[in-house]
């Protein structure tokens, strides 16, 4: 049966965002713009609701090599001079671009300016970019941007995608279209640097240690045994793959780095019918095997040895392998695609106050039985554990300038009673740390509703941004823009985490 | 009934509502399927026929009029009826409700009572608020058994309001016999088409939160006073 | 022409053509909502015996709605076989309805050319719902889009694969289901939610992914309205079937937003770039009470304007026709016993006007039926020949949320009555391991292997 509606409502507004992606690796620096378009996700008598429904990538940079100065520090001015060169090619400028990320990735992210340069770069790069680091967000871009997230919703079982660069290897865990997982490890082609002629140039100091632990011998400026480079990625491959496919305790890999965000019986669990490998490894699996020294060290390191001992290994486990589509670029697709979120269109914001950059998030947790408006002490000492831990971390010498958003779990019902005893809560607490500028972001669509609240039991004083449908973690950062056209305010979430290799 | 994927089974089941991966008997549903659907549709059933408690009104400090019709069998066929309003009726507001105030709010059970018994303490106060918070003043509210949308023309006949909101229930489905719209009128008046009127509808705690419904009501009437109109070609 | 009657000792009279027509309908809450229908039964027999007097000649010279101010009257008149219909003008509809039930097939067809949409509407008057199934049975309508339809012995359904958001795989995991039953031969087509181009292209890629995965033999639909359908076309999205509603007034039509000329273009449009392979490549929803609802009746009760939608449909071969009987609610159908009425009668009219008819046997939840209700009229329509049903999973159409039959209810109803679906479709299911021998395997109902 059909709606039988009246008219051909010729009224659809086009929303398109342009938006950029800047990938500083250990080996290379990649650039690509694309275009989102913004489209209604309801019918006409449904609550506004936008999503993005197409991501095109109008523009690809070829690879660069990251410039550097010496060994420890990235070279600005060479790199301001390649993106400035890439934004003329594509024939955009800076203030045409909406959004984006830059990311600083691998290898890189430990240089010792790195974090400067990534925020110098944001602010330089386009309107509302954003900077990100660390691995667990460079797995989830490197799966979004290579596809294994959009396929793992058709897909039987879990995907893994493992991003393999130049120094590190980040996989992500993804089933049914959201990513479940992620682990970082220090595998790269790049850990071991190798001349035309196969003598060892450089050996990092991840691979250094490891290569000490396990007895190989490998020593910069001497020539590098083949059968030893056999074994070093060979072993490599081994100890990744136990991890991800057979599910050993990634605390007893001594590659893994960072924060596991991956309970241990996690991967003896999970059933993983698809391993992609994305990064330049992955690139490399395309071509033919190396047979030589010689053969391996045609891009200066052991990358394409990796490639084929990953390939052979995995031939070992009922699993399908696969070089993800567009490899090397997954994680700059990923960050210039994915990174930007929408809000819900009804929420609660004086545009006077926006945008609103690097605001830390804190999140608010429910004691089990607090969702229940009989239990309205606990409703509001939650909250207020939340301002008090915002207060702490975030304080500073002026109550006006602190700043930080509170997070809101989801809340099974939300009845106006539930409703209101959390605006009274919060109402009492930004008036207790004399916040300037309360910041709520719920995880239910309630967002107007509770702003209104907030405003009537201020009488206007308190001036709030209350936002939802917007997800984030603790110890997140977001960057908050200007409302669209539709209402819905763009919204990027951050995480930036400078791994320390040592 | 064993799937030869069961995992892509729960996969397909969470990506829908609709009732899949049910199994058969032969060519026949199975009798808990069956028996759930024939549940699902008395439940529906009973929302149509139900009423709404006069405990919720009081709460509320809603006081009831009724519609031209008093019966049920008779508001389904006669749609006409249950837009006018009986001498009685128009008596009564004109002797409770203030005259032409700003906003007019306006309750029914329309085809669902379920629908105001399980929404109305949420998406009430949250409007309320929403025009509090938008400057607006709103006139006497009240409760009409057994009206139809177009009631608001008859009630802007009599009351002259700048903007009535009508909050509704919706025609049952088998996923929930809950469903509340809220429609909304500029000046209405005898005559006021359809078209020439906004509608939110979906509002339930599985689809629209009514307390968010609520708050975004305040703006759209806002938008209506500011553009002296309502109607489908103003985007919600 | 004669309108009166003296009947147990009362005498009628009746004004002119509508209110005799309207008069003679079996009773219809939407004829009482317009305030036309008869007062009571006896009043009702009256306007039959009338009616039934009257020549086919008398029904076109004194038209319902003249020509010259409704398009759809003009496109009726047109259609219209003037050397059969030169052979039967001077029938009374009583006669007409006895030539239609002792008529061979071949001969019913060449009658049906000669009729125009009030003849058909006023035979269906006079019959009961047996001479309805009866007349019906005889008319073999067979059309070609991807697939051939309407074979005798056949079956046909659609897939309605319903989301509340559109979402894809949602949408998808309902095809995957219709499938494992064997439904989906007619079409698989969806009602989207979202009315804007770029969504109708997204389904329209997204159906017809499904359907290039496994091979299905069928059809592809995305049931926006016709100028969405247009510009997502003209785009280069995949469409073998173009999708509309019609109503059986000019001005019905104007409130779906829809001319003559629009449907001629769309008609042009899905000839030059549809992906079909057939001739014909037209899907039409209709409705008893839908002009009555728009504002656009005329005085006219619903029976023949429905029947005046068939006569518009022909105009463009349609590959479907599918009455949506009990969608419009209580205040026009009113329960159970006007609903099953109506299915038949639609199915008649537009079987008889030579239209691929097919039924959307279904309720919504404030009229006064239930499925019992629904599995007795699914059984009368494919007693009468119906040409496909509307298949939903478990009935429940979780978006429009209304009930009709479901994939059970098709395989029940193709078993009991050894109908099987559309040829192609049908060897194709055999295939898969779906059907054997026409029958449900120990595969069917297992949508995860089309995952």
């Amino acid at each position: 049966m059909a709606l039988q509606q009246a008219g051909g409502n010729g009224i659809e507004p086009k929303r398109e965002i342009t938006s950029v992606g800047i990938d500083i690796g250990t080996s290379t620096t990649k650039i690509v713009f694309s275009r989102l378009t913004v489209g209604r996700r309801y019918g006409l008598s449904m609550l506004p609701q936008y999503q993005i429904t197409e991501r095109n990538i109008i523009y690809e940079s070829p690879m660069h090599l990251t410039p550097l100065i010496g060994e420890s520090q990235i070279d600005l001015p060479a790199l301001q001079q390649i993106l400035s060169a890439e934004y003329h090619s594509a024939a955009l400028k800076p203030e045409e671009v909406d959004t984006g990320a830059v990311i600083i990735t691998g290898e890189t992210a430990v240089r010792s300016n790195a974090d400067s340069i990534l925020h110098q770069l944001a602010g330089e790069s386009g309107e509302f970019v954003v900077a990100q680091a660390g691995g667990d967000l460079e797995a989830v871009l490197a799966g979004k941007g290579a596809g294994a997230e959009a396929h793992s919703q058709r897909a039987a079982g879990t995907i893994v995608n493992v991003d393999i660069g130049g120094g590190t290897a980040n996989a992500a865990y993804f089933n049914s279209g959201s990513c479940i997982g992620t682990l970082n490890f220090h595998i790269g082609g790049r850990l071991i640097m190798l001349d035309k002629a196969g003598t060892v140039a450089k050996i990092y100091p991840a691979a250094r240690q490891w290569l000490n632990r396990e007895g190989l011998w490998l020593q910069e400026g001497e020539q590098a045994d083949w059968p030893v480079l056999q074994e070093v990625t060979r072993r490599w491959s081994e100890l990744l793959l136990e991890v991800l496919l057979k599910g050993s305790d990634p605390q007893a890999c001594p590659l893994i780095y960072g924060h596991q965000d991956l309970p241990a019986a996690f991967a003896k669990e999970t059933t993983v019918t698809e391993l992609w490998i994305s990064g330049g490894v992955g690139a490399l699996m395309e071509q033919a095997a190396p047979r030589n020294i010689a053969e391996t060290a045609r891009y200066g390191d052991i990358g394409p040895l990796l490639a084929h001992a990953i390939k052979k290994t995995a031939g070992h486990y009922p699993v399908k392998l696969q070089a993800a589509p567009g490899a090397q670029r997954a994680t700059v697709i990923g960050a210039g695609v994915h990174t930007l979120q929408l809000s819900g269109s009804t929420v609660y914001a004086d545009p006077n106050l926006l945008p609103l950059r690097n605001i830390p998030v804190i999140e608010l947790v429910w004691p089990v039985q607090a969702q229940d408006v009989e239990q309205p002490d606990e409703v509001l000492a939650s909250i207020q554990a939340a301002f008090a831990a915002g207060a702490i971390r975030h304080g500073s010498i002026e109550p006006e300038a602190m700043q930080f958003a509170i997070a809101i779990p989801e809340i099974t019902h939300c009845s106006y009673a539930v409703l209101r005893r959390i605006a009274e809560a919060v109402t009492g607490c930004s008036r207790k740390y004399k916040l300037k500028l309360c910041i709520l972001i719920c995880e239910n669509d309630i967002a107007k509703a509770l702003g209104n609240c907030i405003y009537l039991l201020s009488q206007g004083r308190q001036a709030c941004v209350c936002l939802d449908q917007i997800t984030v973690a603790h110890g997140d950062y977001i960057d908050i823009g200007i409302p669209a056209d539709g209402n819905y305010i763009p919204v990027a979430v951050k995480t930036l985490v400078f791994n320390s290799t040592n | 009934m064993v799937f030869h994927d069961p995992e892509g089974m729960e996969r397909l089941r969470k990506a829908t509502p609709a009732r899949i991966g049910t199994g058969r008997a032969g060519t026949r549903p199975t009798t808990r399927e069956q028996l759930q659907l024939r549940l699902d549709h008395a439940a529906a059933v009973d929302s149509v026929y139900g009423s709404v408690s006069s405990t919720l009104l009081d709460e509320l400090e809603l006081f009831a009029v009724d519609s031209e019709v008093t019966d049920k069998e008779l508001y389904l066929k006669r749609p006409d009826l249950g837009r006018q309003l009986p001498e009685s009726s128009i008596r009564l507001l004109r002797e409770r409700c203030i005259q032409a105030p700003q906003v007019q709010i306006v309750v029914s059970d329309g085809l669902s009572a379920d629908a105001i018994e399980s929404n109305l303490r949420d998406i009430y106060p949250a409007l309320l608020d929403s025009l509090a918070v938008q400057g607006l003043t709103a006139g006497t509210p009240f409760f009409v058994r057994k009206a139809r949308v177009g009631c608001m023309n008859a009630i802007g006949d009599i009351l002259e309001p700048e903007v009535i909101v009508m909050l509704i229930g919706e025609r049952p489905g088998l996923i929930t016999s809950r469903s509340m719209s809220a429609y909304l009128g500029y000046r209405p008046r005898s005559g006021m088409t359809d078209s020439q009127r906004m509608v939110l509808s979906n509002i339930h705690q599985g689809g629209t939160p009514p307390v968010e419904a609520g708050a975004h009501l305040g703006s759209l009437i806002a938008r209506m006073l500011e553009l002296r109109m309502s109607g489908v070609s103003l985007e919600l | 022409m004669k309108l009166t009657v003296s009947l147990l000792g009362e005498s009628y009279l009746f004004h002119d053509l509508k209110e005799l027509f309207a008069k003679a309908n079996e009773e219809k809450s939407g004829d009482q909502l317009a305030g036309i229908a008869a007062a009571d039964d006896r009043e009702r027999m009256a306007a039959k015996l009338v009616l039934a007097d009257l020549t086919l000649a008398d029904i076109r010279s004194h038209p319902l709605l003249p020509p010259e101010t409704d398009e759809v009257s003009r496109v009726i008149e047109e259609g219209v076989d003037e050397t059969v219909y030169e052979t039967i003008r001077s029938w009374t509809v009583g006669e007409l309805r006895e030539q239609l039930l002792a008529a061979s097939e071949s001969e019913l067809r060449r009658i049906g050319s000669g009729l125009n949409s009030e003849m058909a509407a006023a035979a269906a008057k006079l019959m009961s719902n047996l001479d309805l199934i009866q007349a019906a049975a005889k008319c073999e309508v067979i059309t070609r889009c991807n697939t051939t339809l309407g074979e005798r012995g056949r079956l046909g359904s659609r897939a309605q694969p319903n989301h509340p958001t559109d979402d894809p795989l949602g949408m998808k995991a309902s095809i995957y289901e219709a499938l494992s039953y064997g439904i989906g031969d007619a079409v698989i087509g969806i009602n989207p939610v979202i009315d804007t181009t770029d969504n109708i292209i997204r389904l329209l890629h997204e159906t017809k992914e499904v359907i290039h995965r496994w091979g299905i033999p069928t059809q592809n639909s995305v049931l926006a309205h016709v100028t969405t359908q247009m510009r997502a076309i003209s785009k280069g999205a995949p469409a073998d079937l173009i999708f509309q509603s019609l109503a059986g007034t000019q001005s019905g039509n104007q409130s779906f937003g829809i001319d003559l000329r629009l449907l001629q273009e769309a008609d042009q449009l899905i000839r030059e770039s549809g992906t079909a392979s057939g001739e014909n490549r037209w899907y039409f929803e209709t409705g008893q009470g839908s002009e009555l609802s728009a504002g656009g009746h005329h005085g006219v009760d619903q029976l023949t304007l429905e029947s005046r939608c068939y006569g518009l449909a022909k105009a463009f071969k349609p590959f479907l026709v599918n009455t949506v009987v009990g969608f419009i609610g209580p205040e026009y159908l009113y329960d159970s016993k006007q609903v099953i009425r109506a299915g038949l009668e639609d199915h008649f009219m537009g079987k008889i006007q030579g239209l691929p008819m097919g039924v959307d046997v279904c309720y919504t939840n404030h009229m006064k039926a239930d499925q019992n209700d629904m599995d007795n009229l699914a059984v009368l329509l494919a007693a009468a020949g119906v040409n496909f049903f509307i298949g939903v999973p478990m009935a429940d159409d979780c978006m429009l949320n209304y009930q009709s039959t479901s994939f059970h209810d098709i395989a029940t109803v193709r078993e009991l009555l050894r109908l099987q679906p559309g040829a192609e479709f049908s060897a194709w299911a055999e295939k898969m391991g779906i059907l054997k021998n026409g029958r449900l395997t120990a595969l069917a109902g297992d949508p995860t292997r089309f995952i």
